[in-house]
């Protein structure tokens, strides 16, 4: 239950970063090509922040708060990093979730 | 408010010069530093004689301690120092010091004055000895390498001064890194070598920003007592005799209770009881479960025997601890029970931020990637520079550019290929392939050292090249290390995985991966397009 509840968080913590490289038009750009050249409003910041931060919560639920911390810190950290080497090596892995918020945000095409 | 531009000037000049003339130690410490984070899997591997299961129950540390007695029955202990099985050490790991020689046997040397001790490691269900250690491994090298670069005192203080370096680097980065925000998730690896160099090093510079500070700064905040008590320290050196300084560094640690042998024998009292009562007193005070990791005793056997039960390094708590119960080693009763103050507490919390030695693997690995991004951050550093100032072909290339660029080849890829020289050594001394007897650790430092020194006098004939050459070797030994690990010891990583030795399986894998990292870092550096941009650049 532990690993799972902490796999959880890793999750929820790389598609936080996702979203908020995502809320980034070059990587948009990156992501779809030239064809997408999208800039989202603050409301999908806010989801990727949002995000990032309840994943604090399954933390809690199986660690000792020191531990909880330490590891949603950290697990932060290597999953922006994550998604920094996803986004130069292989982009097209985010292709989907950038359509997905294309689709349900109010995403401004310029 | 913006930053003035000859400021950012001024800070720029001060993060280049600063990070090329310490560049090469601190990747040293940050390397170092890195491996230590699984400086026991490292010991575990190194010393094949260690490979034992976790186990649920051990000896007493009675029979330990009566075992230890066995082994020299005609000298009593004086004093001990146990350290109890844990998850990552499990086995008992004694020093034991025996009383004087008073009845007039010939000693070799006049200093040693009878003076003899013991130091064995047991299995923790049998209590066999697990035969001498011969290999400073990882916790015996690596570690103190890290804080002291094996330098005694005067490496404490380079280090000390290093760190701090360490930290003015990372704040002038910051101010001179003008979109932080912007560049946060940016890596372009298809641009010139100068450009990708620049993002790797900004991205694992501002992604992992807060945990280099804080590393740095608790290294720092670890020693505070050692930098605050270098004036007695001089006291010292003047009068040796003086105890005050020894006084001081226990009592600010760890409190002391102290007092004279009666001179008179005492019989002792269990020892087993006392560990027990004091795990009592700690889960009592702190409402969870508390284990003892270490036992000292002061005259023992003598009617003033003092038994000192400590608890360091817990292992479900992020922090390490000052817990201490004294005892009196005849009756049993507590002396004193000493517990850290708020400023104690908070350099506590520090110093098990920066340790790590409780058990969450999970938490280990990100240690030991955030600890890598480290490396990353100054290995792309020195290639940044070395890329931005090399405008011609290799062959005009200044001889200052030419130094840099060895020293930079030798400070980050040297040393692993150091490391993995070292791993390889050790594996061949347990062979006959070389005659060790008494010298194992020594051939083995002997080896990390000229084999590092090496890849210095490589680089600088290779050039650029030499990276892709070094990785290559990466390559090579990192591989040669799983097999002789397999042909010296008869497991391997499936055997282990099923013997339970998650630790020696975690080494290999380690081993494999990085194998696999650096050939395909040389494979990519070896593509023609890659060189020439590097030349051209």
């Amino acid at each position: 239950m532990s690993f799972l509840l902490l796999g959880l968080a890793s999750a929820m913590m790389f598609v936080a970063c996702s979203i908020l490289a995502l809320s980034q038009t070059k990587h948009v750009v990156t992501v779809l090509g030239r064809g997408g050249q999208y800039t989202f409003g603050k409301s999908v910041r806010l989801v990727g922040w949002g995000l990032l931060a309840a994943a604090l919560v399954p933390c809690l639920l199986v660690e000792p708060s020191g531990f909880a911390i330490l590891f949603w810190l950290l697990c932060g950290f290597s999953a922006a990093f994550a998604v920094a080497m996803l986004l130069a090596f292989s982009p097209s892995w985010l292709q989907r979730p950038a359509k997905y918020l294309i689709r349900n945000q109010s995403a401004r095409s310029f | 408010m913006k930053n003035k531009p000859g400021f950012r000037l001024a800070m720029t000049w001060l993060h280049n010069w600063t990070g090329i003339v310490l560049g090469t130690l601190l990747f040293t410490i940050w390397w170092t530093g890195t491996l230590s984070v699984f400086d026991k899997e490292i010991d575990m591997w190194m010393q094949p004689e260690t490979r034992i299961p976790v186990a649920d129950q051990h000896l007493d540390v009675d029979q330990v301690i009566s075992q230890i007695q066995d082994v020299r029955p005609d000298r009593q202990i004086e004093s001990f120092r146990l350290y109890l099985p844990e998850t990552r050490v499990p086995f008992f790991s004694v020093h034991a010091d025996l009383a004087h020689d008073d009845e007039g046997h010939e000693h070799q040397t006049e200093q040693d004055h009878g003076h003899e001790s013991i130091d064995a490691r047991l299995n923790p269900q049998s209590g066999d000895t697990l035969g001498d250690q011969q290999s400073r491994a990882a916790s015996r090298f690596f570690y103190p390498m890290h804080y002291t670069l094996l330098s005694g005192a005067a490496g404490y203080i380079i280090v000390a001064l290093a760190t701090l370096f360490m930290m003015v680097l990372l704040v002038t980065g910051v101010v001179i890194h003008r979109k932080i925000f912007a560049d946060f998730f940016t890596f372009r690896p298809k641009k010139k070598l100068r450009r990708s160099s620049l993002d790797l090093h900004n991205i694992a510079g501002t992604i992992f920003l807060p945990f280099h500070f804080l590393i740095c700064l608790s290294g720092l905040a670890i020693f505070a007592g050692f930098y605050a008590g270098l004036p007695l320290r001089f006291v010292q050196l003047v009068d040796p005799a003086n105890q005050t300084v020894k006084l001081y560094h226990q009592a600010s640690d760890y409190g002391v209770y102290r007092r004279d042998a009666a001179g008179t024998p005492g019989e002792m009292a269990p020892i087993e009881p006392m560990v027990q009562r004091a795990e009592q007193i700690w889960t009592v005070r702190y409402e969870q479960s508390a284990e003892a990791d270490r036992i000292d005793a002061y005259h023992y056997g003598d009617a003033n025997a003092v038994i000192q039960v400590r608890r360091n390094f817990p292992s479900n708590r992020t922090d390490s601890r000052r817990d201490t119960v004294f005892f009196d080693g005849v009756t049993g009763e507590v002396l004193a029970d000493f517990q850290a103050s708020s400023v104690q507490k908070a350099r506590a919390w520090l110093e098990g931020f920066h340790q790590i030695r409780f058990d969450h693997w999970p938490i280990r690995w990100l240690y030991f990637a955030a600890g890598l991004s480290g490396c990353v951050l100054i290995g792309t550093g020195f290639v940044f520079w070395t890329a931005s100032r090399t405008k011609k072909a290799d062959t005009r290339q200044p001889v200052k550019i030419r130094l840099v660029e060895a020293m930079s080849v030798g400070s980050v890829t040297g040393i692993i290929v150091a490391t993995g020289m070292y791993f390889i050594v050790n594996r061949l001394l347990a062979t006959d392939i070389i005659k060790a007897d008494s010298n194992w650790a020594e051939i083995e430092m002997r080896c990390f050292f000229y084999g590092w020194m090496l890849t210095f006098i490589h680089a600088f004939v290779r050039k650029q090249r030499a990276w892709a050459d070094q990785c290559g070797l990466i390559t090579v030994l990192a591989v040669t290390a799983v097999l002789f690990n397999w042909y010296t010891t008869g497991t391997n990583y499936l055997h282990d995985i099923q013997q339970g030795l998650w630790m020696v399986a975690g080494m290999d894998m380690a081993l494999l991966v990085s194998a696999i990292v650096a050939a395909l870092v040389c494979f990519q550096l070896r593509r023609p397009t890659r060189l020439a941009a590097y030349r051209k650049e």
